[in-house]
């Protein structure tokens, strides 16, 4: 593994949802090749799913001629960053909707993903500004035999 | 690309008011719009009590969780219930993670979770 250290794969997606999918696979494979366990794998697929949509709602419309996601891997020494990129206005990640992990759960059909992506990954950023679009930045690392 | 290699959806009825569906495969922001076309035809039909059997869904995202909220919601303001089975243990984790393992029945089979849903609409 060390000699994929500082590699880079960026894919970019239409921002179609059938597209979702290759971005789950295309990330799953490379978090295999960094012997990652299954159940980080899955988590790293969700939370990338998730970035993904989020990318869809709100990035360009189909018609609008610039609707590409950039799915970026960054292998680093004991991590994986994955960085999801869209074209879209942005929105304000401080006051988008999201359900918390705790207290009253409410029957709300938003803002899973959000809550999701911050559950599985060890860390999150997003960053959106007006017209460039927003990017979420996760991470997950390694664990070593003895945190399994 | 067609979105039936991904997901199957099976339903059948059970009674007048009770019907079971059963996802097989990925439910993600590509498929669960069929999904969702399959649980909105069953409520049409008069079917508010509904058994979602999860042992063969592989995926499952926030879409889809959205529409299995939005599906409980429409069936419960119709005086019936939506019960859930046999989720995979990742899928559980998701609904623990969003704390709707809190709000969904979950059974531990198909049989288990048809009994009370026709026990509830016997009673009410």
């Amino acid at each position: 593994m060390a000699a994929c250290t500082g590699c880079q794969v960026e894919l970019r997606l239409p921002n179609r949802p059938e597209f979702v999918a290759v971005a789950r696979l295309a990330v799953s494979a490379v978090a295999c090749r960094m012997n990652f366990d299954i159940e980080a794998i899955e988590d790293i697929k969700v939370a990338v799913g998730e970035a993904c949509n989020n990318a869809i709602e709100h990035g360009c419309p189909a018609s609008s001629g610039s609707e590409m996601i950039i799915l970026r891997c960054d292998l680093e020494e004991g991590a994986l960053a994955i960085t999801v990129r869209d074209s879209g206005d942005g929105f304000d990640p401080a006051t988008a909707t999201r359900q918390r992990p705790s207290g009253t759960v409410t029957l709300s059909e938003r803002g899973l993903g959000m809550l999701l992506i911050e559950s599985l990954m060890d860390e999150v950023d997003f960053s959106s500004s007006p017209g460039d679009g927003t990017q979420v930045r996760m991470v997950k690392r390694l664990r070593t035999t003895e945190e399994r | 690309m067609g979105n039936t290699v991904n997901l199957q959806v099976h339903t059948r009825c059970v009674d007048t008011q009770t019907a079971v569906v059963e996802f097989e495969g990925e439910m993600d922001v590509y498929t669960t719009p069929q999904a969702k076309e399959a649980m909105l035809d069953l409520l049409d039909k008069g079917y508010h009590h509904l058994v979602v059997n999860l042992q063969r869904a592989e995926y499952l995202d926030s879409t889809a969780l959205g529409m299995l909220v939005g599906t409980l919601k429409r069936v419960r303001e119709q005086g019936g219930d939506l019960r859930l089975v046999a989720p995979p243990p990742r899928i559980r984790r998701l609904l623990e993670i969003t704390r709707l393992v809190n709000v969904f029945p979950i059974d531990a089979s198909e049989q288990e979770a048809t009994e009370k849903l026709t026990q509830e609409g016997m009673e009410s």
